[in-house]
């Protein structure tokens, strides 16, 4: 807990203040020190069901390239993005399972189709879950961030409503069959990462005791499933001792409390409110809180892996604060030139959002520059556009430099097939893990040339 | 027999070798039983009558993967990191506001003197074990869970001496067992211990009581079911079948068939449909949810009623459940009464699940009909033949809207190119014949300004060709006296009962039930008394599971 003081931290807590206060930074007794081992940070950030490639895919040249309307709102970061045009999701437009929707949302981070199964899609083709791991997760477990989270998956408005996620909602996964559900609500996430960094003056002991009291549940838990696993037929020992593996992991994590602030930044924030986050209206107040939270995670290196999915394949918002009146899926699929309007305001409000995580990495200085330096947030699209369900020319967009090893501020044009696996595959690269090929080597010819 | 699940890794499977009907009918085999972690309908209820707990603590738990169709499939119902975290925290919560409510009177239902001192204390706390862990664990505690709950004991007890609590201690041992017991697997998962030996024995009495309640309840057993099993009178087949009767009254019947319906029939996310307002400016939240109430009440009265629990009524009954807001939005009189009011048809525009709006809308588009999605909606949830994912390079796009054409004439490539016709000849000609009803479920008999025809046709099935009003003398009666129809109910029925997908194994139970539902007149009820008289609700593998 070098660098990190609580009693004044709490001073913070009530003032609802988290980042960019240029006086923390003095307050930290070995700010130095925290500064030399600035971690590196990847941020998946999607949107779904394509977008207007028209009024998203900017013109001109490498580095003279014009942004178009989607754009706007990085003007004033043009020098920290890498916007790509002409990558291709293969899976989304060749591979027969599932439909467009939900073989581009599995393959989005996995590169990887879809497992056969009776999960229906949009359009209705049975297709189950995605048949592989997915980059987060691929880093979490090449680079063993020594973090209290190894990875934190967000959602703004992500939820699937009436209890039926699908396919369709998750973009990251463990493994093959083994998505990773998203938190969908600020409070949720606040109380699961936040709750006990920070007990406070005059908590420390309820705090403590809160602690043993754990230890002891999970103590006897896990010595349940021990005792219970040799008593059970090989498939269901199998599936108890999966579970009896995720109970000693939060056992670890919980007793092994490894926050440690190592940039200015760290705050614990004030609690969300406690208001409904996946109704519609609130989903630009959820998605700020999100992404404060992220920021603030990142900064206290409570984890150094995050993902925020807002809204979910073949779905996403009514964006009535915009004036829709119909929702972002509904309009993809019939692009005339009101929902074409629509569908454009509601891109631009996305990359205001993206433009918002820039501009807050920005303002938090570290070994190197910035928090933005020393990280890589990639956006992401099931869709390359809604109407035609096309993976051609699929979105995707960069910020920050991965601690120098991306070359910022320039426009990548491909032409033919680019499989957006080499992207993963580039993004891998950009965060220190080698590999060469990534998800179905079949839609994978190696990194994506000339981005790092 | 077609497994219905694809081929997902650890999909449990009959014999490698395909056997004839009649060996597999000899093998008396009940299929595998997996182990089968509560979904979070369960884990409430089962809270519910464990601690009498009045909310639904399990609804901010992650949602459940479906596998087809249902969310109590066990092999998808995996654990995340999120979820055993929120076991935890959720466990704590229910364990301190029982303490909260009980605490004061808990020596005295546990028959213990009034805990005076720490021995007493520990006594006392070995009764709480025994006691809830039996509840909890759905069968008596074992010796070892015995101490392993007798340490999280001390470990709480301990826990509040050291913050300075000491006079809390009882209180925090108490918590702190009734947080595992809660986190335990015999809590969280329907554990069924491997027998020894090898081929089929049947399953124990306090295994029964749990399929029973589960079954039919989703939840736990009641105190009677419980001490049925602990008196060994679940042993005969009239022992199980009074207790079928018995449970077979409770609310949470009700409740567990409810849902049965709901998500076999694809209308269980009804309130998120949303409809564009150009379109369908009458289609409201409040029709929306008087369209779900309709189908909750039908369904309901389908099931549970005595005169007409059967097929036949699901399919073709000639009446409905309206309020207000429903009957105007139908064209039809207002019901006497207020609230949800069961009306007879006119015979002329409606009758039967299949011209329920909420489903009609649920397998429509925002904007217009879905031919595709109504007829795969038959095909799959009410024949049980699945469909294969369309070509690779498929444009799956609506055709545009157009007001010189009928829907009909805008699907018309599915069935002229033959690059479409091949799959959609199994979709389209069925959902064609539901034209009459708009993508908001309102009954029309015109389209793009000419009489719409609303023939169909369900090919390959012996359905075969249907006109006429949809649910009476149309397609609902056709349905409900098909073949297929009456085997795919038995069917989805069968998924939902096991948590699992059928296999090659379960194809003479599978054929026995459709027999037996097909002499009782497709009654509902009757099914459901068929599920527990099968080898595979009463009797389980020994040996670790294989067969």
């Amino acid at each position: 807990m070098k660098g990190f003081r609580l009693s004044r931290r709490s001073a913070l807590r009530g003032a609802g203040v988290a980042l960019g206060l240029p006086w923390l930074e003095a307050m930290s007794g070995s700010t130095r020190k925290a500064r030399a081992a600035a971690p590196k940070r990847l941020l998946v950030f999607f949107t779904p069901d394509g977008v207007i490639a028209e009024s998203w895919m900017p013109t001109g040249g490498e580095t003279d390239f014009q942004l178009n309307t989607c754009h706007k709102p990085l003007e004033p970061h043009r020098k920290d993005i890498v916007i790509l045009d002409g990558v291709d999701n293969l899976i989304t437009q060749r591979h027969p399972r599932g439909c467009q929707h939900t073989r581009g949302m599995g393959s989005c981070m996995t590169g990887r189709e879809l497992m056969e199964g009776t999960m229906m899609g949009g359009s209705g083709t049975p297709a189950g879950l995605a048949n592989g791991i997915s980059i987060d997760q691929e880093l979490v477990n090449r680079l063993k961030p020594p973090t209290k989270f190894p990875s934190l998956e967000l959602g703004v408005g992500a939820g699937g409503e009436g209890g039926n996620l699908s396919v369709l909602g998750y973009l990251c996964y463990r493994g093959p069959n083994q998505p990773l559900p998203h938190e969908n609500s600020p409070a949720a996430v606040w109380k699961r990462v936040f709750s006990d960094l920070n007990p406070g003056p005059g908590n420390e002991v309820a705090a403590a005791r809160l602690l043993a009291e754990r230890r002891s549940i999970l103590d006897g838990v896990s010595a349940s499933y021990r005792s219970l696993a040799p008593r059970l037929g090989r498939e269901d020992r199998l599936k108890v001792e999966q579970h009896m593996t995720t109970v000693g992991d939060l056992e670890k994590r919980l007793m092994e409390p490894k926050a440690a602030a190592t940039t200015m930044g760290c705050a614990r924030p004030a609690t969300p409110a406690a208001v409904d986050y996946n109704a519609n209206d609130n989903f630009p107040m959820t998605g700020k809180l999100q992404m404060d939270l992220i920021l603030t995670a990142f900064a206290c290196d409570l984890t150094r892996v995050a993902s925020l999915q807002w809204g979910r394949a073949s779905a996403g918002p009514r964006a009535t604060w915009l004036g829709a009146t119909r929702g972002q899926h509904d309009m993809s699929h019939n692009i005339n030139a009101e929902n074409k309007a629509m569908l454009v305001k509601l891109d631009t409000w996305y990359m205001e959002q993206f433009a918002y995580l820039i501009s807050r990495m920005k303002e938090i200085p570290e070994e190197g520059g910035t928090m933005l330096d020393n990280s890589l947030i990639l956006y992401a699209n099931e869709l390359g556009r809604g109407d035609s369900h096309s993976g051609d020319r699929t979105p995707f967009l960069l910020a920050g430099r991965a601690g120098g090893r991306v070359r910022t501020g320039r426009l990548l044009k491909f032409q033919g097939d680019m499989p957006h696996n080499n992207l993963l595959v580039s993004v891998l690269n950009a965060m220190d893990v080698p590999a060469t090929t990534f998800g179905n080597p079949s839609f994978c010819t190696g990194p994506l040339p000339g981005l790092l | 027999v077609t497994p219905g699940g694809g081929s997902l890794p650890s999909t449990p499977t009959g014999p490698a070798t395909p056997q004839t009907p009649l060996a597999v009918c000899a093998a008396k085999d009940p299929g595998p039983a997996v182990i089968r972690r509560l979904n979070r309908f369960e884990y409430s209820q089962t809270v519910r009558d464990l601690l009498g707990e009045t909310g639904d603590p399990a609804a901010g738990f992650p949602t459940e993967e479906r596998r087809n169709g249902f969310d109590n499939n066990a092999i998808a119902l995996t654990v995340s990191p999120v979820l055993a975290e929120q076991y935890l925290t959720t466990a704590e919560q229910l364990a301190r506001s029982y303490l909260d409510r009980q605490l004061k009177t808990l020596p005295a239902q546990l028959g213990c003197a009034e805990p005076t001192s720490a021995a007493a204390e520990d006594a006392c706390a070995d009764k709480f074990i025994a006691s809830m862990g039996k509840r909890a664990y759905r069968r008596p505690v074992s010796a070892e869970d015995v101490g392993i709950l007798r340490k999280v004991y001390q470990g709480g007890r301990q826990a509040a001496v050291t913050a300075g609590k000491p006079t809390e201690a009882f209180r925090s041992g108490l918590m702190v067992a009734l947080a595992a017991m809660l986190q335990a697997p015999r809590f969280l998962y329907r554990v069924e211990e491997s027998a020894a030996g090898t081929g089929i024995v049947p399953a124990d009495s306090w295994e029964l009581a749990s399929r029973l309640s589960y079954l039919i309840g989703g939840t736990a057993p009641d105190a009677e079911l419980s001490l049925a099993a602990e008196q060994g009178r679940l042993a005969t087949g009239e022992q199980i079948a009074a207790q079928v009767q018995r449970l077979m009254g409770t609310p949470s019947a009700r409740a567990m068939v409810g849902r049965f319906h709901k998500e076999w029939l694809e209308v269980e996310s009804l309130e998120a449909i949303e409809k564009d307002a150009k379109v369908y400016p009458t289609f409201t939240n409040s029709v929306l949810a008087s369209m779900n109430k309709e189908l909750d009440a039908f369904l309901d009265t389908v099931f549970w009623d005595r005169a007409g629990g059967d097929i036949g009524s699901l399919f073709s009954a000639p009446y409905t459940f309206v309020d207000a807001t429903l009957s105007k939005y139908y064209g039809m009189t207002a019901p006497a009464g207020s609230g949800m009011q069961k009306v007879i048809l006119d015979g002329k525009t409606r009758g039967g699940i299949l011209t329920q709006g909420g489903l009609l809308a649920a397998q429509s588009p925002a904007n217009q009909t879905s031919p595709v999605r109504r007829g795969k909606f038959v095909r799959e949830q009410l024949i049980c033949q699945n469909l294969p994912p369309p070509p690779p390079g498929a444009v799956v796009v609506l055709p545009a809207l157009d007001p010189k054409l009928s829907t009909r004439e805008r699907f018309a490539r599915h069935s002229t190119d033959p690059a479409c016709s091949g799959c959609h000849s199994m979709m389209d000609p069925i959902g064609l014949g539901f034209e009459n009803y708009d993508g908001a479920g309102r009954y029309r008999d015109s389209e793009a300004g000419r009489p719409i025809d609303a023939s169909g046709e369900v090919k390959g099935a012996t359905i075969g060709v249907f006109t006429g009003l949809l649910g009476l003398d149309g397609l609902g009666a056709k349905i409900a006296a098909s073949r297929e129809v009456r085997s795919c109910v038995v069917r989805q029925w069968f998924r939902y009962a096991f948590g699992r997908d059928e296999g090659l194994v379960d194809s003479c139970a599978l054929d026995a039930l459709a027999k037996r539902f097909t002499e009782s007149n497709g009654n509902f009820r009757d099914l459901l008394v068929a599920l527990t008289e099968t080898d595979a609700f009463r009797a389980k593998r020994a040996g670790g599971g294989a067969p």
